[in-house]
C-alpha cells in the first residue's frame, strides 16, 4: 500500500526540524566540548591527569557527590510522605496537592532562590521567629554555605523524587497492605516487609533523577552556597569565564556528562527505569 | 482438629456521610458453618465483611468471635484468615515466601515453616509451585495461593471476599468444590461474600440475603429457594414469574386464598406471611413449577396461551408464553417435554396452589 511505503519518510519530515536543532545546538557542541578535552598540547590525557593529581579538583568531585546524596536523601525524606499523601487522596485533594508540588515550577528560579535568602539570613524570618521564641540565642548559619545550597536545592528537587514515587503507588493494589496486617503484620512491619519494598522502583527513579540533575546544577549552589564551598558546575564556570582555560572546563563537563550517563545507564539495565518512565513495558 | 469458632455480630453499622452502607446488621453463626453473605453491589456486603476483618471500622455494633469481643482491636490482632477479591498476593515473594508470610510473622521455627507452608500447598494442589514468582502463575493458581496462605495459620474464621469473580466458569466450578472440601476438612467457619447466587447456593450451609445494608432474608439455600421472604429474594434467587393479583375469598385452609387476575380469571395461591390483610397482592411463580398440560395433567391452576420463544438451556428448555396475564416464563426438563412447543402453538399451562406465592404489592 503506498501510504505506509510512505509512512517512514512522513514521521522523518515530521521529526526532522526537531532532529536538526538538536544536531546543531546539542549534540554537535557535546561533541566538540568533550573533543576539546583531549585536545591539550602537551598530550591527550594531560588535563585529566591534571584532574587526578591536583587535590581541589577531587576535593569539588567529592563535595559536589556529597551535595547531591545529601539532596537525594532530604528529597526522599520529605517527598515520600507526600507522595503516599499524594496516592492515597481523593480526587480533588489530588489536584490540590498536585498543584502545590507543581507551584515551584512555574516560579522563575532566580525568584526562589533569592526569596531563600530573605528567609534564612541572619535577620530572616526563620531566625527573627526563632531568636524572639528564645530557641535559639544567636542567629543559624544557614545560608551561603552548604546547608544554604542543600536548602535551596531540596525545594527545588522535590517534585522529581515525588512524581515517579507517586506513580509507583497508585498502581499498588491497596490490598496487600490490607493483606499483610490480616496476616499478623502491624503497620510497621506491614510498611517494611510489603509497602516500601514494592515502591523500591519509584524511590530508585526518583533518586537517581535527582541525584544526576543536582550533579550539574549551577545556579542554587552558586547564589546560596556562598563562595566556600565550590561544586562542579561552578568550578566549570570559573574555568570558563574567569580563568579561561577552556580545555579544563571541557574535561570536568565530560567527566560530568559520563557520570550522568553511566548512572542513566545503571538505572536503565539494572533498575528497569525506562518502564517507570514510561519508555518501556 | 476442628478449628471453627463460633461468629456473634450484634447492630453492626456503617455510615459514609449520608450513606448509611451498613444498617444495624446482626447475625449469628455457629462454629464450623459456612455463611454466604449475598447480595448485589451495594448491598453492604463486603462492608460487613471487611468490618468483621478489621479493615474497617464499625461505627456502631459489637463483633464477637470465639467469645472474644474485636470489634475494636486492629486487624493484626484479630488472627482471621482473608481471601481477597484481587487476591493481594506479594508479587515480590515467591508462592512459598507469601504462604510462609504469616508464619514468620508468628516466630514459627524455619523448619516447621517448611513443613506447615508443604501440606498447606498439596492441600490446595500446588505442592510443586513453591518457588515460582506470583506473576508466573495462572488466575486459578493465584487463588490456590491466596487460600492457602489465608488458612496455613488455623484461624478459627475464613472470610472470603468474591474470591472467584475474576474467574472463568469451569474453574469456579472445580474451584467452589474445593473451598467446600478444604473448609469441611478444616472445620473453619466461613463468611463468604458473593453476587452470584449460584455459587451461594451451592456452597453454603446458610444464606444471608442482603439490600440495602440489611439482612434481607436468612436460611438455608432449599428454605430461601422455596420460600423467598420477598418477591425481591425470589427474583434475586433463581428465575421467577410476577403477577399482579387481587385479593378474591379464603378457599379452605387459611393460608389458601382464591385471587383474581382479571375480571375472566382467577386462581388459588398461598399467602406469604405478611400478606394476611393486604388485598393488593402479587404472585410469583417459580418457573419450573408450571407444567404444560399434555395428555389431561390438570393441576389447581390453569391458563392457555401461545408459545412466543424457546430457549435451549442444556439439561432444561425454556419456553416463554404468552397469555392473558402477560408473558410466562416455564422451565422443563429436555426429557420431559412431551408436547410439540414449537413457536406460535397454542399450549395449557397448569401449577399447584402451594408454588403459587402471593405477596403484599408494594
Amino acid at each position: 500500500m503506498p501510504y505506509s511505503r510512505h509512512q517512514g519518510l512522513v514521521t522523518f519530515a515530521f521529526l526532522a526540524p526537531a532532529i536538526i536543532l538538536l544536531v546543531a545546538v546539542l549534540i554537535w557542541p557535546v561533541l566538540d566540548l568533550v573533543g576539546r578535552s583531549f585536545q591539550d598540547p602537551g598530550g591527550p590525557f594531560v588535563l585529566y591527569a591534571r584532574l587526578l593529581e591536583v587535590p581541589i579538583y577531587l576535593r569539588v568531585l567529592a563535595r559536589t557527590l556529597l551535595f547531591s546524596v545529601a539532596t537525594s536523601l532530604v528529597c526522599l525524606v520529605l517527598g515520600y510522605p507526600v507522595a503516599y499523601a499524594l496516592a492515597r487522596a481523593r480526587p480533588l485533594a489530588r489536584a490540590i496537592i498536585l498543584v502545590c508540588i507543581l507551584l515551584p515550577f512555574w516560579t522563575n528560579l532566580l525568584v526562589r532562590t533569592y526569596g531563600w535568602i530573605l528567609i534564612l539570613n541572619p535577620q530572616g524570618i526563620v531566625n527573627t521567629v526563632l531568636l524572639q521564641l528564645g530557641i535559639i540565642s544567636a542567629p543559624l548559619d544557614i545560608v551561603y554555605n552548604f546547608l544554604g545550597a542543600l536548602i535551596g536545592m531540596s525545594q527545588i528537587m522535590l517534585p522529581y523524587l515525588i512524581l515517579p514515587v507517586y506513580s509507583v503507588m497508585v498502581k499498588l493494589d491497596p490490598q496487600l497492605a490490607n493483606a499483610a496486617r490480616t496476616l499478623g503484620a502491624g503497620p510497621v512491619r506491614t510498611f517494611v516487609s510489603i509497602y516500601f519494598p514494592l515502591t523500591l522502583p519509584g524511590v530508585m527513579a526518583g533518586l537517581l533523577l535527582v541525584f544526576t540533575i543536582s550533579l550539574g546544577f549551577f545556579v542554587i549552589p552558586a547564589i546560596l552556597g556562598g563562595s566556600g564551598g565550590l561544586l562542579l558546575a561552578q568550578l566549570i564556570e570559573f574555568n570558563v569565564n574567569t580563568s579561561l582555560n577552556w580545555g579544563m572546563a571541557s574535561a570536568l563537563s565530560t567527566t560530568l556528562l559520563a557520570a550522568t550517563l553511566l548512572l542513566y545507564m545503571i538505572g536503565d539495565r539494572w533498575l528497569n527505569l525506562g518502564a517507570i518512565w514510561g519508555l518501556r513495558r | 482438629m476442628k478449628l471453627g469458632a463460633s461468629i456473634e455480630i450484634q447492630g453492626l453499622k456503617k455510615t459514609y456521610g449520608p450513606l448509611t452502607v451498613v444498617d444495624r446488621i446482626s447475625l449469628s453463626v455457629a462454629p464450623g458453618e459456612f455463611i454466604s453473605l449475598l447480595g448485589s453491589s451495594g448491598s453492604g456486603k463486603t462492608t460487613t465483611l471487611m468490618m468483621v476483618a478489621g479493615l474497617t471500622m464499625p461505627d456502631a455494633g459489637e463483633i464477637v468471635i470465639g467469645g472474644r469481643e474485636i470489634s475494636r482491636l486492629p486487624p493484626e490482632k484479630r488472627a482471621l484468615g482473608v481471601v481477597f477479591q484481587s487476591y493481594a498476593l506479594f508479587p515480590h515473594y515467591t508462592v512459598f515466601n507469601n504462604v510462609a508470610f504469616p508464619l514468620r510473622l508468628r516466630k514459627v521455627a524455619e523448619a516447621d515453616i517448611k513443613r506447615q507452608v508443604q501440606e498447606v500447598l498439596d492441600k490446595v494442589g500446588l505442592s510443586a509451585l513453591g518457588g515460582r514468582k506470583i506473576g508466573q502463575l495462572s488466575g486459578g493458581q493465584q487463588q490456590r495461593v491466596a487460600l492457602a496462605r489465608a488458612i496455613v495459620f488455623s484461624p478459627p474464621v475464613l472470610l472470603m471476599d468474591e474470591p472467584l469473580g475474576a474467574l472463568d466458569r469451569k474453574l469456579r466450578d472445580q474451584l467452589q468444590t474445593e473451598i467446600k472440601r478444604i473448609q469441611r476438612d478444616l472445620g473453619v467457619t466461613v463468611i463468604y461474600v458473593t453476587h452470584d447466587q449460584e455459587e451461594a447456593l451451592a456452597l453454603s450451609d446458610r444464606i444471608a440475603v442482603m439490600k440495602d445494608g440489611r439482612i434481607d432474608q436468612i436460611g438455608t439455600p432449599d428454605e430461601i429457594y422455596e420460600k423467598p421472604g420477598s418477591p425481591f429474594i425470589a427474583g434475586f434467587l433463581g428465575e421467577s414469574n410476577f403477577i399482579d393479583v387481587t385479593r378474591g375469598r379464603n378457599a379452605g385452609d387459611d393460608a389458601q386464598v382464591v385471587c383474581v387476575a382479571d375480571l375472566a380469571r382467577s386462581f388459588v395461591g398461598r399467602l406469604a406471611n405478611d400478606a394476611a390483610r393486604a388485598t393488593d397482592l402479587v404472585a410469583v411463580i417459580r418457573p419450573e413449577a408450571i407444567e404444560i398440560a399434555g395428555d389431561g395433567t390438570r393441576l389447581d391452576n390453569q391458563i392457555e396461551g401461545v408459545v412466543e420463544q424457546r430457549d435451549f438451556m442444556g439439561a432444561t428448555i425454556r419456553i416463554a408464553v404468552r397469555c392473558s396475564l402477560g408473558k410466562l416464563v416455564v422451565r422443563v426438563s429436555r426429557l420431559h417435554l412431551a408436547t410439540n412447543c414449537a413457536i406460535g402453538r397454542p399450549v395449557s399451562l397448569t401449577w399447584r396452589s402451594r408454588d403459587m406465592l402471593l405477596f403484599p404489592r408494594t
